[in-house]
């Protein structure tokens, strides 16, 4: 499943995990400050779904945490509908319900504090998500699982139980 | 992204080859029901949502004979682009990463990223 990409250490030094944010596009240099966090160290890597009851019995998604206290989360559910037009500027109504409703994704800041994960969110799918503070409750390592509780998950509805694994 | 003087946006690469890339205009309105699932009034806001936003992972690696970034997407916003294998020219000058991509039809797009720290 994983590929290993070729190393280039005078393209890019991938000893370590490395975060860019978007500053410019098309020449346009524009720059934010991002707030700095202490993450607990075994938090640190990338993680796959196993399980995330909302986005169906065979999610997928993807979440990156790097050392320097930002991460990355992406949740699909694995049989939304490819738009018919080929083109998502022209997408049916129903095809932007299922998409967006069966999608999420956010990044941003996080922390360890106590049994809590505190996932600040710099930017989100879900747009009521930018600039909010997300704590997820329960949140545990074992062994090369992670795991924690939504209490109020976008999609509304009761608290949800996700599982991450480690991805090597 | 299509042109956009205040973009918002992340490339995560890490060491096991698997990337992040997470983008979108900086002002999108927010739904008017704290649930993304109460649909019934909010298709347009639904599509407004979706149309400024973009992100996919997958997996990465580099060219060096080419200098290119190659991006294979395992998870796309827009399903369509499931495997879909993105090349973007690539330079790295201090902190920032500027990605340049040239579409068939000659149009080429650039976005510039900067190391966190």
């Amino acid at each position: 499943m994983l590929s290993t990409p070729a190393t280039s250490e005078d393209v890019m030094n991938r000893r370590s995990i490395l975060t860019y944010s978007a500053i410019t596009a098309l020449g346009l240099t524009l720059y934010s400050g991002s707030a700095i966090s202490q993450p607990a160290k075994d938090i640190v890597g990338t993680w796959t779904i196993v399980s995330a009851e909302a986005f169906g019995p065979s999610p997928k998604g993807l979440l990156i945490f790097d050392a320097n206290g930002r991460y990355s989360l992406m949740l699909m559910r694995p049989d939304l509908p490819k738009y018919a037009m080929n083109n998502r500027t022209q997408g049916a109504a129903e095809e932007y319900k299922a998409i967006g409703s069966g999608s999420i994704s956010y990044y941003g800041t996080y922390s360890v504090s106590g049994s809590d994960l505190i996932l600040r969110v710099e930017y989100s799918s879900f747009p009521n998500w930018n600039g909010t503070e997300q704590r997820r409750t329960n949140f545990t390592i074992v062994g090369d699982e992670l795991k924690y509780t939504n209490t109020a998950p976008s999609v509304g509805g009761s608290a949800a139980a996700l599982v991450w694994r480690r991805v090597k | 992204m299509p042109s956009d003087s205040n973009p918002k946006g992340i490339v995560v690469l890490d060491a096991t080859g698997r990337y992040a890339s997470v983008q979108g205009r900086a002002e999108r309105p927010k739904f008017k029901s704290a649930s993304r699932l109460q649909l019934e009034a909010t298709a347009d806001e639904m599509k407004a949502a979706i149309l400024g936003f973009g992100a996919n992972m997958g997996t990465w690696s580099v060219n060096e004979a080419d200098k290119t970034l190659i991006r294979k997407y395992e998870i796309a916003l827009i399903p369509n682009n499931d495997g879909l294998e993105r090349k973007d020219t690539v330079t790295l000058s201090g902190d920032d990463l500027r990605l340049v991509q040239t579409a068939a039809n000659g149009a080429r797009s650039e976005a510039v990223y900067r190391r966190s720290k």
